[in-house]
């Protein structure tokens, strides 16, 4: 069982921290069976190539998170730069 | 019947060398007359000018180092790729990778300064201070824990030259124990880091 979305999100302000300093946020959007959806938010002043690439960025988001959560298994990041 | 290779840009990013194993860093061994430092500038404002203004300082430290190299990459957010690292292992004595003045590039410096010690190359990797945690996660997930890494203060994009200079000549002494002190055996310095 996946522990709650509040321990999630307190894992992850360590990398939301980060990624304010380049202009982008995190958000969690839902949690289902293991699987984490969380949105990147870019705004007109982020630098886009400062932040990590999808796939980085889920490879390092899932390590914040199992560290948080042993069962969460995957992390998918809805990432606005890949419609641009 | 013909083979179809599918390509998933969705998939989770393999960091180079990542694995269980912690794999050690390049053994730090005399350095010979006549060597080549080799700068992996990974194009971030600044990054070539820093890394510059170090290999100046590291000459002097270093006086076999007669040459010095640069890649410029075509993007902070890239690594460098298997063949441009054993083609620069093969001709340098030590490799300075940065500038991570953003997330993208402290990370992507970081795995580059680790391909080069996977190569056998001492390497060491020039970051700002926000992005050490960031940067910890990486290198734990390529296989050298606590890899070490050389701090400045953030952001060093927008500062006049004569600070970065400084700022530089704070840091000197410690990229070249990096490069040429036993692993482990170098105290962090956070030159001018609040």
């Amino acid at each position: 069982m996946t522990a709650g979305t509040s321990t999630l999100t307190s894992a992850l302000e360590e990398y939301r921290e980060v990624l304010q300093i380049d202009g982008a946020d995190l958000e969690l959007t839902g949690v289902d069976a293991g699987i984490v959806h969380l949105r990147l938010i870019v705004g007109p002043d982020t630098c886009t190539d400062c932040i990590l690439s999808k796939p980085m960025l889920e490879t390092i988001l899932l390590d914040v998170l199992q560290e948080a959560d042993p069962a969460v298994t995957l992390v998918v990041v809805d990432d606005p730069r890949s419609a641009l | 019947m013909s083979l179809i290779t599918v390509l998933r840009p969705d998939k989770p990013a393999e960091i180079p060398g990542s694995g269980p194993a912690p794999h050690p860093a390049a053994v730090r061994t005399p350095i010979p007359d006549g060597s080549v430092l080799t700068l992996i500038d990974n194009g971030k404002s600044h990054a070539k000018i820093v890394l510059e203004m170090v290999a100046e300082q590291v000459m002097k430290r270093i006086p076999q180092i007669t040459t010095v190299e640069i890649l410029s990459k075509t993007s902070a957010g890239l690594i460098v790729t298997d063949a441009q690292a054993r083609d620069i292992a093969s001709r340098s004595a030590l490799v300075i990778t940065g500038l991570g003045d953003c997330g993208a590039c402290s990370s992507c410096s970081t795995l580059d300064a680790i391909a080069f010690e996977k190569l056998g190359i001492p390497a060491t990797v020039i970051i700002t201070d926000p992005f050490v945690g960031l940067v910890e996660r990486f290198a734990k997930k390529a296989g050298m824990p606590g890899y070490h890494t050389v701090v400045l203060p953030h952001p060093m994009a927008t500062r006049p030259d004569a600070e970065v200079r400084a700022l530089v000549a704070g840091i000197a002494d410690e990229v070249v124990a990096h490069l040429t002190a036993p692993v482990g055996a170098v105290e962090r310095t956070l030159v001018g880091v609040l």
